[in-house]
This record gives C-alpha cells, sequence and structure tokens, in this order.
C-alpha cells in the first residue's frame, strides 16, 4: 500500500510539472480529504449482528448509515444518497436483517437493475448471514435461477433478490404461487434508483403500483428503502417511483481520501480544421504512465470497440517495457462476456492479481472489484452522475485516488471540458419519469388487470375507469358488475418489454481450427453493425475475423486474425411515413403526428488501421436493415406559415445546416420537457421531405412502438420552441457549442450559425 | 394501425364503451336456453348427464392403486379455462366431475356464465370435492388441479385435501413409445378407439367462451360443453383400459413401461414384462430389470441376466454392473479384472470418460489382487 501511494505521490508531481500534459488540462482540481463522522452501533442492534461487524473491522456507523437506520426503524419511507464506496449494503442490510431476526415471518425484496448486481449483493448478504449463523436464508431469483431453487426461494427466501424484468414477467403475474412471501412483504429495496429513469423509470413507477397493489392483496404495506447515486433530484425522482412521501438521508459520514480531479482535452492535431488527439490513443497513453509504475487503474470507454482497441494498445505498450516482467496484467471488461469470465477479472481485480482493467459502464454500478488508484475516463459518459460514478471507481477509504477525465471529440464532451464549473459545482442533472405516459400505463394496467380484477372506484397511479374502459373495447378486459376483469387467452407481462424491444441475441461461436467455443453473445441490431461479414471483432484483446453471420440460427461464426485494422461500419437512416392520424397548423409550422418505419442499414464499412487511424479501404456489407415501427412528429415549415417564411430567408447553400443544427437544438431542449432521457429521441431532418412535401424535422421515439413522446412533444411544442430559441438566445457562446446548436465548425461559408439560427426561430416564434 | 387508432380515439370510445355498459348492466347473460342446465346461483348453472358407465363395479387389484377399490369412489375431472399459460388471470369457467353409480357413469358440469360468479362456482366445487375421494384427471397434476388451488387462494376459499390420480403419467409409460404424443387425443384415436364426432379444438375453446360473453350468445358453447363432457368420459374409458390391459393377450403397450408399472403391484409379472421386453431387444428394460433384481437381492437371477446382456450384444452397463457384483459382492477380483479387460478391449476409442473410469477401476482391482498375492 505504502508502495503504491508513493508512486502515486511521486507521479503526481512529475505530472503537474509536465508542461506537454499540463497545457492539455482545463482543469486539475484537488480535493481535499475528509474525515469520517460516526455514531455509535444503534442500541436495539442485535448482538449477533454486531458481532459479525466487529470482526469484519466495523466497529461503528458512518452518520448516513445510522441515520437511514434510525428512519427505517420508525416505518418511514427511506432515500438515502450515497456516492461510490460509502457503505451503501449496511445502510439497508442492517434495519432489514434487524426486523427479519426480530419478526420471524417477515419478508424483503431487493430489487437491483441488473442480474450481475444481484450476484454481486447476494455474497455480500451470505457474508453477514452465514458468518454468524444469522438464520435468515438469502435467495436470488432470476432467469437462472434453477426451477428447483424457486420453490425453496418463493417459501423460505425471507430476503429475496431479484430485477425488475423478473418482478414484471415472473413473479406478479404467478403472485398466487408467493403468498407466503407477499402476505409478509415488508421491505422494498431498490438500489441505484438513480437508472430508472426516462423509459425505463416510468415502467418501474408502474412496477412498483402494480407490487403495492398485490401486497395489499395480501394485507401487506411494503416499507421502501432507496438507495441513488449523487443526482440533483433524489427525493423527487424515489417519491415519483415508489409514489410515497420519502425522508431523504443525505449527510454521508463515509471518509474520503486526497483525490484530484483532472480535466483533460487531448490536444489539437489540425488546428484549421479542429482535429484533436483521439481519445483512445490519448487515454491508452495516460494510463500506460499510472500502470507502468504499477498503480492500479481503471479505465472507462464509451462503447465495447474502444473497450477492446484501448486494452490492446495498453498490452502493446507495456509488453514491450515489461518483456521479460510479466507481473502487470490488463484485461477488458464489458457486455458480451460469459458471466464467468465476468467473475474471474471482477475476483483478480479485488485480489490484486490484475492491476488494470478497460471497461464499459459495466462496471459502474457497484459490482465490487475492490480498491483502485486511478480511474481514467477516456471520453465522458452520458450523464455528470455516471462521470462522478466512474470517478469514484478510483479512491477507496482513505488512499490518494486520482480521476483523469478526458474528453472526446462528441460536442458535448467538448463543451463540459471548457465548462468546468459545470462538473464540480453542485446539482448536477436530474432524473425524470413519466409514469402516466399512455403506452407503458396502459400496457401495465393490462398486466394489473391480469393479476387481480379492479373493482369500480380502484385506481391505479389515479383513476383507471376510463383506461379499463377503452382496454374494455380492445376486448381483451370485460365489465361485469361493478368489477372489471381480465378476459383474453393471453398473458400480458410476455408481450412488455421493460427495456428495449430486443431481446434476441446472437451467438458469437469461435471456429478457429474446426473449434467450435462460444465466446461472447451481443443483440441483433448491435450484431448487424458489428459482426457483418469481414469485420474484425476484438474480444479480450484478442482479434477475430467474421466468416458468416447467420441471423436466422442467431450464429455469428468467427475466426482469430491478425490484419493491422479494425473495422467500423457507416449506417444510414430512412424514415417513412406508414399512417398520419394527426395534422394542424400550429406554433408557426405544420405539425404531423404519425406511425412511421425508421430503417437503419449497415451498407459499408470502413477498415480503419491502428494507430495511424487512417482509412485504408471499404467493404460492403449485404444484410438486411434493422426496422422499428415508431412514432414521430414531422415539424413542416410549410409555405405560408411563419415557419417556412423563417426559412425561406435563409440563403439556399446552408439551409441544410442550418436544418441540421435547428435539429440538434430542438432535441437538446425537448427531454427537459418530456422527462425523458436524450437517447429516447431520434432526429433527421429534411430539406424536402418525399412523403410531406416540405422541409422539415422528424423527431421520433426511438422506443419500438412509440411510448408516447412524440405526442408529449405536440403537446409541449409550445414550450420547446421557446425553450429553444431561449437556449440560442442565452447562450453564452459566441457561435454555436454543444449546449445548443452544436459546436462551430469554422466553416466560412456558412458564417455564423448561432446567429442564424437565432434569427430564424426569432421570426418564426415571435410570428405566432 | 387499429390499436393507436383505438388508444388515439380513445375519448370519443370511452363515452360509447360506458353507454354500452350501460345498456348491458340491464341484462343477465344466462344459458337458459340450453337444454339441461340449471341455474343454481346467479351466474352458476350445473347439468347432469348419464351414460352407460365404461367402469366395472370395483377393481380388486388395480394397477393405478394402492387398495381394491369400488368405482363409486373414484371421481373422473377435468376443466376448461380462460388461458392455457396459466397465471393469476386465467380462470375455470367450466369443471366436469364423472362417477359411476348402479352401472351408470354420471357426468356433473359446473359452469360459470360470468365472473362475478366464481365465488359460488367455487363453493359448489368445495363442496362436491369434500364429499368425494380419489380423483383423477389427465395432467391435472401440473395444471387443473393446480389452477383450482389457485382460485380458491384468490377468493380466500379453503382447498378441501384432494387425493389426485394422474393418467398422464401411466399413459406416457404405456404408449410414449407407440405414438407421435400423450395427448388424450391421440390416445383416444389409436388406443381407446374413441372417435368423436363433433369437436373443437382445446385451443379455441377460451376464445368461445370470449365470444359468448361479449354476444350473450350461449349456443356458441355447444360444442365446448361437449368437448368437456367427452373428455370426462374418455377418462374413465382410459382408466377401464389401463386396468384391463392384463387381461388382454396381446395389448397394445410398451413391454417396458407395462413392466415398470406392474412392479410395484405383482413382482413376477412385472418382471416378465421386462424379460419379453429386454429379450425383443430392450436395452433400457434390461436395466430396469437389472436394477430391481439387485434391488431384491435376486443376485443369480441379476448375474445372469448382466451376462446375458453382455454376451448378446455387448451392453456396458451391464458388463459394469457384472464387475461391480464380482468386485465388491462376491469379491472375486481375477474375473472383475477380466471383465474390465475385455470391457477396454471392446470399447472403441474416443470414449474418453467410460475408458478413464475402466482404467481406473483396473488399476484398482490390479492393486488389490496384488496385496492379496503379497499376503
Amino acid at each position: 500500500m505504502i508502495h503504491f501511494m508513493s508512486a502515486l505521490d511521486e507521479l503526481i508531481g512529475i505530472l503537474s510539472k509536465d508542461e506537454d500534459f499540463r497545457s492539455n488540462v482545463t482543469r486539475w482540481e484537488k480535493l481535499a480529504p475528509r474525515e469520517g463522522s460516526f455514531r455509535p452501533f444503534p442500541q436495539d442492534l442485535d448482538n449477533g449482528i454486531a458481532d459479525i461487524l466487529r470482526s469484519r473491522g466495523i466497529g461503528k456507523l458512518y452518520t448516513h448509515q445510522e441515520d437511514t437506520y434510525r428512519l427505517s426503524r420508525e416505518g418511514k419511507h427511506t432515500v438515502v444518497v450515497t456516492p461510490t464506496a460509502s457503505g451503501k449494503t449496511l445502510c439497508y442490510n442492517l434495519p432489514v436483517m434487524q426486523t427479519l431476526l426480530e419478526r420471524p415471518e417477515a419478508r424483503a425484496l431487493y430489487l437491483f437493475p441488473t442480474k450481475a448486481l444481484s450476484q454481486d449483493q447476494q455474497s455480500e448478504l451470505n457474508e453477514i448471514v452465514l458468518g454468524g449463523e444469522i438464520p435468515v436464508k438469502v435467495f436470488t431469483y432470476d432467469g437462472d435461477t434453477p426451477s428447483s431453487v424457486r420453490v425453496a426461494a418463493r417459501n423460505n427466501g425471507r430476503i429475496v433478490i431479484t430485477n425488475p424484468d423478473m418482478l414484471h414477467a415472473g413473479i406478479l403475474p404467478n403472485h398466487p404461487k408467493w403468498i407466503s412471501f407477499l402476505s409478509n412483504l415488508q421491505f422494498v429495496v431498490i438500489d441505484e434508483i438513480h437508472t430508472y429513469r426516462g423509459v425505463f423509470g416510468s415502467h418501474m413507477t408502474n412496477l412498483i403500483r402494480r407490487l403495492k397493489r398485490i401486497a395489499k392483496f395480501y394485507g401487506s404495506e411494503p416499507q421502501f428503502i432507496c438507495c441513488s447515486a449523487t443526482i440533483g433530484n433524489p427525493l423527487e425522482l424515489s417519491e415519483r417511483i415508489i409514489e410515497e412521501k420519502a425522508n431523504l438521508v443525505d449527510n454521508n459520514g463515509a471518509p474520503s481520501g486526497e483525490k484530484y480531479v483532472i480535466l483533460y482535452n487531448p490536444p489539437l492535431v489540425d488546428r484549421v480544421q479542429g482535429i484533436r488527439r483521439g481519445v483512445v490513443l490519448e487515454s491508452a497513453r495516460i494510463g500506460t504512465r499510472f500502470l507502468k509504475k504499477g498503480i492500479k487503474t481503471i479505465i472507462f470507454a464509451r462503447s465495447r470497440v474502444r473497450t477492446e482497441l484501448i486494452a490492446a494498445y495498453l498490452k502493446r505498450s507495456l509488453s514491450s517495457f515489461f518483456t521479460d516482467n510479466n507481473r502487470i496484467r490488463i484485461e477488458s471488461y464489458r457486455g458480451g462476456y460469459l458471466p464467468n469470465e465476468r467473475r474471474e477479472i471482477e475476483k483478480g481485480l479485488r485480489e490484486g492479481t490484475i492491476q488494470g482493467v478497460v471497461s464499459t459502464n459495466a462496471l459502474e454500478l457497484g459490482i465490487d472489484i475492490g480498491g483502485l488508484d486511478v480511474a481514467i475516463l477516456a471520453g465522458l459518459p452520458g450523464s455528470i452522475a455516471s462521470s462522478w460514478q466512474q470517478a469514484g471507481r478510483a479512491g477507496r477509504r482513505n488512499t490518494l485516488s486520482i480521476a483523469v477525465m478526458i474528453s472526446s471529440a462528441a460536442p458535448t464532451d467538448q463543451y463540459m471540458i471548457r465548462h468546468p464549473e459545470y462538473f464540480l459545482g453542485k446539482s448536477p442533472e436530474s432524473g425524470w419519469v413519466d409514469p402516466d405516459n399512455l403506452y407503458i400505463l396502459m400496457d401495465h394496467l393490462k398486466c394489473a388487470v391480469f393479476e387481480l380484477p379492479f373493482p369500480d372506484g380502484e385506481e391505479f397511479g389515479g383513476p383507471a375507469g376510463e383506461l379499463l374502459a377503452s382496454l374494455e373495447e380492445e376486448g381483451i378486459v370485460r365489465y361485469s358488475s361493478g368489477t372489471w376483469y381480465w378476459s383474453d387467452r393471453g398473458y400480458p407481462a410476455e408481450g412488455v418489454s421493460l427495456r428495449s424491444a430486443t431481446s434476441e441475441n446472437v451467438v458469437i461461436v469461435d471456429t478457429t481450427g474446426g473449434a467450435y467455443t462460444v465466446i461472447g453473445e451481443m443483440d441483433r441490431p448491435s450484431a448487424k453493425e458489428m459482426l457483418f461479414p469481414n469485420a474484425i471483432y476484438i474480444h479480450r484483446g484478442n482479434q477475430y475475423v467474421v466468416t458468416n453471420l447467420d441471423l436466422e440460427n442467431r450464429k455469428c461464426y468467427v475466426e482469430t486474425s491478425e490484419v493491422n485494422y479494425y473495422t467500423d461500419a457507416i449506417t444510414k437512416t430512412d424514415i417513412k411515413v406508414l399512417y398520419q392520424d394527426d395534422h394542424s397548423e400550429n406554433h408557426g409550422a405544420e405539425l404531423f403526428l404519425g406511425d412511421v418505419l425508421v430503417r437503419t442499414q449497415a451498407a459499408k464499412f470502413k477498415k480503419i488501421k491502428y494507430q495511424t487511424h487512417e482509412n485504408v479501404g471499404y467493404g460492403d456489407i449485404s444484410l438486411p436493415e434493422e426496422e422499428m415501427h415508431t412514432r414521430s412528429v414531422f415539424i413542416g415549415f410549410g409555405e405560408d406559415t411563419p415557419a417556412g417564411k423563417a426559412f425561406s430567408k435563409i440563403p439556399r447553400d446552408i439551409r441544410e445546416e442550418v436544418l441540421g443544427r435547428v435539429g440538434t437544438l430542438l432535441t437538446n431542449v425537448a427531454p427537459f420537457f418530456l422527462l425523458c432521457d436524450r437517447r429516447d429521441l431520434g432526429v433527421s431532418e429534411r430539406l424536402k421531405d418525399q412523403y410531406i412535401e416540405m422541409p422539415g424535422i422528424y423527431i421520433y421515439d426511438r422506443y419500438p412502438g412509440g411510448t408516447g413522446l412524440s405526442e408529449g412533444l405536440l403537446s409541449k411544442m409550445g414550450e420547446v420552441l421557446k425553450g429553444a430559441f431561449d437556449l440560442v438566445e442565452q447562450c453564452s457562446c459566441e457561435s454555436g457549442c454543444p449546449s445548443c446548436i452544436g459546436p462551430d465548425d469554422r466553416d466560412r461559408r456558412t458564417g455564423n450559425l448561432k446567429s442564424t439560427v437565432r434569427n430564424f426561430l426569432s421570426f418564426w416564434t415571435n410570428d405566432v | 394501425m387499429s390499436d393507436r387508432d383505438r388508444l388515439l380515439n380513445r375519448l370519443s370510445r370511452i363515452r360509447e364503451a360506458k353507454s354500452r355498459r350501460e345498456r348491458l348492466s340491464g341484462e343477465e347473460l344466462s344459458v337458459k336456453s340450453l337444454p339441461g342446465w340449471t341455474e343454481l346461483a346467479p351466474r352458476l348453472y350445473a347439468r347432469e348427464i348419464t351414460f352407460p358407465s365404461p367402469l366395472e363395479e370395483s377393481y380388486n387389484n388395480p394397477l393405478l392403486l394402492e387398495d381394491p377399490v369400488n368405482s363409486g369412489d373414484l371421481i373422473f375431472y377435468d376443466c376448461e379455462t380462460t388461458g392455457l399459460s396459466g397465471g393469476a388471470g386465467t380462470v375455470i369457467f367450466l369443471i366436469g366431475f364423472g362417477y359411476h353409480h348402479d352401472g351408470q357413469f354420471t357426468v356433473l358440469q359446473y359452469f360459470l356464465a360470468d365472473f362475478p360468479g366464481e365465488i359460488d362456482f367455487l363453493k359448489a366445487v368445495e363442496s362436491f370435492i369434500s364429499s368425494r375421494k380419489i380423483f383423477l384427471s389427465y395432467n391435472g397434476r401440473a395444471f387443473d388441479s393446480h389452477l383450482l388451488r389457485t382460485r380458491f387462494l384468490l377468493k380466500k376459499l379453503r382447498f378441501p385435501p384432494f387425493k389426485e390420480i394422474d393418467l398422464l403419467y401411466p399413459s406416457r409409460r404405456l404408449w410414449k413409445t407407440l405414438l407421435p404424443d400423450c395427448s388424450l387425443g391421440t390416445i383416444e384415436t389409436r388406443v381407446l378407439s374413441v372417435h368423436r364426432e363433433i369437436d373443437i379444438p382445446g385451443m379455441l375453446v377460451p376464445l368461445r367462451y370470449f365470444d359468448y360473453l361479449r354476444t350473450n350468445n350461449s349456443s356458441l358453447l355447444t360444442e365446448v360443453f361437449h368437448h368437456h363432457q367427452q373428455d370426462i368420459l374418455s377418462l374413465a374409458v382410459l382408466f377401464h383400459q389401463i386396468e384391463s390391459l392384463e387381461e388382454q393377450e396381446q395389448p397394445f403397450v410398451d413391454f417396458r413401461g407395462m413392466g415398470n408399472l406392474l412392479l410395484s403391484r405383482d413382482k413376477q409379472k412385472g418382471a416378465a414384462y421386462l424379460h419379453q421386453a429386454a429379450e425383443n431387444g430392450d436395452v433400457k428394460a434390461a436395466h430396469d430389470l437389472g436394477r430391481y433384481l439387485k434391488r431384491q437381492g435376486e443376485w443369480d437371477e441379476a448375474v445372469t441376466l448382466w451376462e446375458t446382456s453382455w454376451n448378446s450384444w455387448k451392453d456396458f452397463p451391464s458388463a459394469l454392473e457384472l464387475a461391480k457384483y464380482l468386485e465388491h459382492h462376491s469379491r472375486d477380483w481375477q474375473e472383475a479384472l477380466a471383465i474390465t479387460e475385455e470391457m477396454l478391449r471392446v470399447l472403441e476409442a474416443g470414449n474418453g470418460r467410460t475408458r478413464e473410469e475402466l482404467l481406473h477401476r483396473r488399476e484398482r482391482l490390479r492393486r488389490k489382487l496384488s496385496i492379496n498375492e503379497g499376503n
């Protein structure tokens, strides 16, 4: 330990004096260490539990742990904000264990967003339970649970750990099997509650409505304990999900070591075109500096491909340094690895046999990988909360740690890296859900009426009668003698996915030398973009070439390969209007609403040379396109509308540019009003649309089938347009930046696009 | 698209729905127009139909039960449901009980004419079940009785004690190898020679019920009622068929299945069937018989069987049993080694795991022999 600390101290000293390095740093922030603030064990805490804690070196609690314990024991719904490494699990495990010991029939349900986290939690709990022979049975109940264990989990599980998908499709529709569990359900723990935002969060609220409804039927009224990462509105988000008044605990008492946060913008390599050194190479270069000193480092990359690329670069640069000394081990970690491969890497990190890991956000959430010294963010993740969670992977306990956040060329990255106050100030972005989104609500109402009939007057997040009447019209619900009954032979939960619509995975098979080894899997839309024939596929640092992609049988065959390039698919998007069900002239434009078919196709791929990243060739991809049927709004600039008139004032040769910027601006603004994630919206601009014959912008729902975002957009159009104008008007930049219309790309031809966009919006909206 | 339209024009149609609801609320759904049905409570109907009984008065040494039984104590039952996938939203709308009395076979059916009548429906079922002893079904253990318990639980009613014999399991033993599948329909045509004139595929049953609920046209259910009654009658025919297999000269059955089924009732007959199957070349039957003889301690017969199996068709599991017997029971290590080596010679290359095990066994036997010689 001492050795690492001094190595890190030494390196910080070197870096701070390294002019080449410092010149790219936009912020060098030293966060002072924090003393822990503690409280003694609560007086009512069981001696057995206290003994186990002491045997694990815990003699007192952090203030936030004790607060959560007290509030939960008083029967209050509690939301605790827990930064990384602040002893989160004890916040809920202590009050739950204590109550379960006092009341031998009481049960608790733990919900984690992923299966991996459930498994991690199970082993954590086993330590407490088995360590002191505490008679509380803990079961994980998910898709991997063998049917023989399922019965035991239902009947004997005092704590059942599961995920929302399993609760939705496995547990609630079969609630009579869970009678003894649900009748005594005392606690529901929702961990990582900040992940339930947007569509997923809206589903979650409805799922909790269903859970509470069934619990009530069996005579129980569970109490909630929610844990959130540091976001702007943890209490508000939690209260919207559990739909109960809750108490917030945010007095983090965990100590933290001294931490350097370094914001790093890779240097310009071409000042004229504004091209910067790539984030992949730059993060590998910086990572190597730490790893060579034996400092434990995690690098977060934003995609699976980048994860593999960075790991490969690191291995190469280290092998030349330690040719005869192999003690530095680097692994990559991402979705698509088999579960046992993942467990092995997690163990290696905890035990110190692996010094460096390159990961996607798969390691961002609370999987226990022990303490690391340095976290490098190779590109900023989508949100500030994620950035902090990733940065928090370095520096558990009292040690010095460093987080280096390296921006990519992406517009939002460039904006953030130049505005560190957004980063280091308080209140990052907030999570929102829209549980009363008609489509999501209706889907869950179907599930709920399947689970139990609705008597007149029973609510489901609000009055349900009208909604049930429309289900009756669909012919799947029957009204009789004052009660609504499920009246269809289907099993509604089967048709409702809480996440993306695709669950069909392609299995990747290595056939090198006649072998047949399954090395991983990937969802179908991604497979079309990454596993096309002749694609170079990198898995755990090994390079493969795809020999055949058999989509029908969901198999992809690969062989090892040693070419000096990687491949990148070029995808294009086409939108076809299938059905137009609303058309109005409003807010100064022609607004259309309808069903569309969004088709994305990877038709070509680039071969890109390692290191230099030069393009060394193209290839064709002949795969069927990926189709998504969804809902879209088309904002049409009809000739006689204010928008159309404003648009005609724009010089013809820069209209396409301007249109693109307006599209970016609208999709940057809309999420605030639609309570959704930026990624939930797709945008496609048209100089002249072939279906609706005018210029305009499609904004579509990226959730297959639509989730009501398009209808929402239509009803909020006035606010969205006003917000867009305000944003561009009030933005402090001169000629465009990622926070408004996208960055200024210094093209003389287009002039100052920002003022053009501003004027366009002004003409358009002032006329309304 | 039409789903979407429906939702988008929700408000207008909600109004329609309301008016329709008012219209319907005055009307009572009814099956009075169907002959033979009696209203027991609002939305609960029952009927009884009597057939000549396919059963004998009693079965003195039954294959499917432990003790002699009077046919009057047997209840054949079946349910029709609103869905086939189970779960809390699947409702039983038709249940029937078939029973023997005075040479007659009566099928009593209870019909749930609409969901609100379910509690009366279940109470009627409860009172019938409580007074009876043995229930026979086809796939009832996995589906029907399971669903019944769920419905009772949801209505907070106590489910009475229920002794069930599921004819699916013995049927699988007897006919799985001889039929494409073991659905009741296939058994009817291929084994029982029952041919239905009017029928409806089971899959369509829920749809018919929903159509009836929507239209209040109970004649839509005529075929469903008939189908259900026929199912119950077939259960009784099937029971009798299984119980009388032994009396037939050349029964249409899988001999191994028959033998295994018989073992617990009549050891000699069971063993005879297994013998017959083994002689016909059914290796698994030979294994079953060997295991049975071993458990009974009838070593001489077992050894003869294993030797025959090994000598006539080089059956490895039998040879392995023989080797085990020689090593651990008669402690004839020399002979055990000999057969192990013979197996190794016969074993084709590539069967890695078996070879490993055999080598291991050979090693152990050699060691035992050498220690013995040392003494």
